[in-house]
């Protein structure tokens, strides 16, 4: 188990350091001058101020000692301050950060309430009118992208219907967790869907396979109800793959958020990156995407260590 | 499979040898069947089928209304798709018959948009943009992609290692994220810049497929004979690796397609892909979601139409990777 950890740590440290120096690498790629860059289109062109950014960004050091400057500061939490809005980086991550992570963390939930009944119908039902008309349905909802999704909900319960409101945010510690839901339900279903699809996938597939397991025979022999069958002999080696799927579809998953932030209005991290590439602001564009870049490494990490804390088969080798 | 590639020594199994000659013998049951179009038409049900129809009609929608601009200059039967149908007509002096956000009718199959501008020509315009982006990350994906998996996946050692370890860190990126990134660079966006970068976000995916299969393909019996008899690599590799992950490389492009399709529909509906008034189904929807309260019509049809393509690409990319697998499987 030790060895595993550490192997899978080096690899995470070498990874990361490969995916800050790509990001960090986007300021050299600019074409021209970066301070023209960072100071925005219309922003006048002080002198002062031109200096002073020099200076902060080490501008005049050679490409790979800034980097190493910007990692060191990046390890401690410094990532810069916006040009544009005076504030730093990782203040605007942490306070909207809460939002996006619940958005990602009901939208998973959501998908894994609906995909495991789908999936296990569909297996159990192999080859009958259930199972294809799931199946049918998962295959729409895989391919209807996330922001249609989200329009037509929007259509749906706030235009006809009236019941949620179509755009903001309310949050939990000013408004209640009532008022907070309303607001989340709709984006989070968006998200949802596309996961739901692919996770009822995965489980449909996994238990037809484990249903002919011979075990499975043997629980059947024994008298067991099927229910208790599926749920807990059958459904319990799935829940190793669901974890990998998850941890792989997290990225997918951070994407939408941006795509559904901005749809609803939402001051999630995912909304403030689409109005900095707006603005052109640079700074806060390079460090969100190595916040989101560096957190979907981690939590790919994590669901591989887990994995091997679940399953004793790995943990053993 | 045994065999490796240092098995071509004097000790190679016997067995093996008389196996690979006894099989070689008899050409009649090894000779690959030809599949002729046809064949592979009546193989396919009838969901695949009907997808087919709806992305070749999406394909010759979108050459035709790109022809129509740039050779015919706009003579052929189909509306332009930037004209305000209420605008001023300077030949005749009179402001046009059309309204904004009409219903269907003859004269706009699909009614008009916000501004009066026939929303049937603007779906069919769109394509273009869809299928630009789709063609040159197949193109760069296959040609750069599947050639450095092919090669890393039989050359191996270093090269590898280093192929990989950079395919592996781009693939770390969510790749909407990364996408957003890279457009954010630019500061004019047209259809050349877009397609160039989310080609280049194609390659990775690619490679990965493609060194997977090289290293599948350079265990076999063809190869390992081909290396016994002195064949040069680069030959090797040109006439026997690459010709046999290329089948796989194209079954994985339909796929692939798909989630290029949603990947540009999502940055035009962000505003970030080719600049207005190019119409694309991104931007569509995005432009219409504004008066979801007077017509939800108007950005129904745009998303039915991105819908039904990545529907379509999906099922024909699920029908030719089964295929794929089942011809694999029988090798």
């Amino acid at each position: 188990m030790g060895k595993v950890i550490a192997t899978r740590f080096a690899r995470l440290v070498a990874t990361l350091l490969a995916v800050t120096f790509l990001t960090f690498s986007m300021t050299a790629l600019l074409p021209g001058d970066p301070v023209n860059a960072i100071l925005g289109v219309d922003a006048v062109r002080d002198p002062e101020v031109v200096a002073k950014i020099r200076a902060d960004l080490g501008l005049d050091d050679p490409f790979l000692v800034r980097y190493v400057n910007w990692l060191g500061d990046a390890a401690t939490g410094d990532l810069g301050r916006s040009y544009i809005t005076e504030q730093e980086v990782i203040t605007t991550i942490s306070q909207r950060l809460p939002v996006t992570a619940q958005l990602a963390f009901m939208a998973i939930i959501m998908a894994l309430i609906l995909a495991i009944p789908i999936g296990v119908l569909g297996a159990y039902k192999q080859g009958k009118w259930q199972d294809s008309t799931t199946s049918a349905g998962v295959q729409v909802a895989l391919s209807i992208p996330n922001f249609i999704i989200g329009i037509f909900l929007i259509w749906l319960f706030s235009v006809r219907l009236g019941w949620l409101p179509a755009s903001n945010w309310n949050r939990i510690s000013t408004d209640g967790l009532v008022e907070n839901l309303k607001t989340a339900i709709l984006p989070a279903s968006a998200l949802a869907m596309t996961q739901m699809a692919i996770f009822s996938r995965l489980v449909r597939s996994d238990m037809i396979a484990t249903l002919q397991e011979n075990y499975i025979l043997a629980a059947r022999s024994k008298g067991l109800s099927d229910r208790f069958i599926l749920l807990r002999h059958a459904l319990r080696p799935s829940s190793l793959s669901l974890m990998t799927i998850i941890g792989i579809n997290f990225g997918a998953l951070l994407g939408g958020t941006v795509i559904i932030e901005t749809l609803f209005a939402i001051p999630g991290v995912g909304f403030r990156l689409i109005n900095a590439i707006n603005q052109r602001d640079i700074i806060v564009i390079q460090g969100i995407t190595v916040f989101i870049a560096t957190a979907y490494v981690v939590i790919n990490t994590i669901v591989d260590l887990l994995y091997a804390v679940v399953d004793p088969r790995i943990r053993k080798r | 499979m045994a065999i490796t590639n240092s098995s071509t020594t004097p000790e190679f199994p016997r067995d093996r040898l008389s196996n690979v000659s006894s099989a070689v013998a008899g050409p009649t049951d090894i000779a690959p069947k030809r599949t002729t179009f046809r064949k592979i038409l009546r193989s396919m049900p009838l969901r695949v089928k009907l997808s087919s129809l709806w992305l070749v009609l999406i394909v010759f929608g979108a050459i035709y209304a790109k022809l129509d601009v740039a050779w015919f200059g706009g003579s052929l039967p189909l509306q332009d798709p930037n004209i305000q149908t209420n605008g001023f007509i300077r030949e005749t002096g009179q402001f046009g018959t059309g309204q904004p956000i009409e219903g269907m009718s003859t004269s706009h199959w699909l009614g008009t948009d916000a501004i009066a501008r026939d929303t049937f020509a603007r779906i069919v315009h769109g394509g273009w943009v869809s299928l630009v982006v789709v063609v040159v990350s197949a193109c760069c994906g296959i040609m750069i992609g599947g050639f450095l998996g092919s090669l890393v996946g039989f050359v191996r050692g270093r090269v590898e290692t280093f192929v990989m370890a950079t395919v592996d860190v781009i693939l770390a990126f969510p790749a909407l994220v990364l996408l957003l990134a890279m457009v954010s660079i630019f500061e004019v966006r047209n259809l050349f810049v877009i397609s160039a970068v989310i080609g280049v976000l194609s390659i990775p995916a690619y490679t990965r497929v493609a060194r997977a299969n090289s290293l599948a393909i350079s265990s076999r019996e063809f190869v390992t004979a081909a290396r016994a008899i002195g064949t040069k690599p680069s030959r090797i590799l040109f006439r026997e690796i690459i010709p046999n992950v290329l089948p796989t490389l194209l079954a994985y492009t339909m796929v692939a397609a798909a989630f290029v399709v949603v990947v540009e529909g999502s940055l035009s509906f962000l505003g970030l892909s080719v600049q207005l008034p190019t119409p694309t189904w991104g931007n569509m929807i995005n432009q219409a979601r504004r008066d979801i309260k007077i017509n939800v019509a108007q950005v129904m049809w745009p998303s039915l139409a991105l819908t039904l393509t990545v529907l379509s690409l999906n099922q024909v990319g699920d029908f030719f990777q089964q295929r794929r697998e089942i011809r694999g499987s029988n090798l």
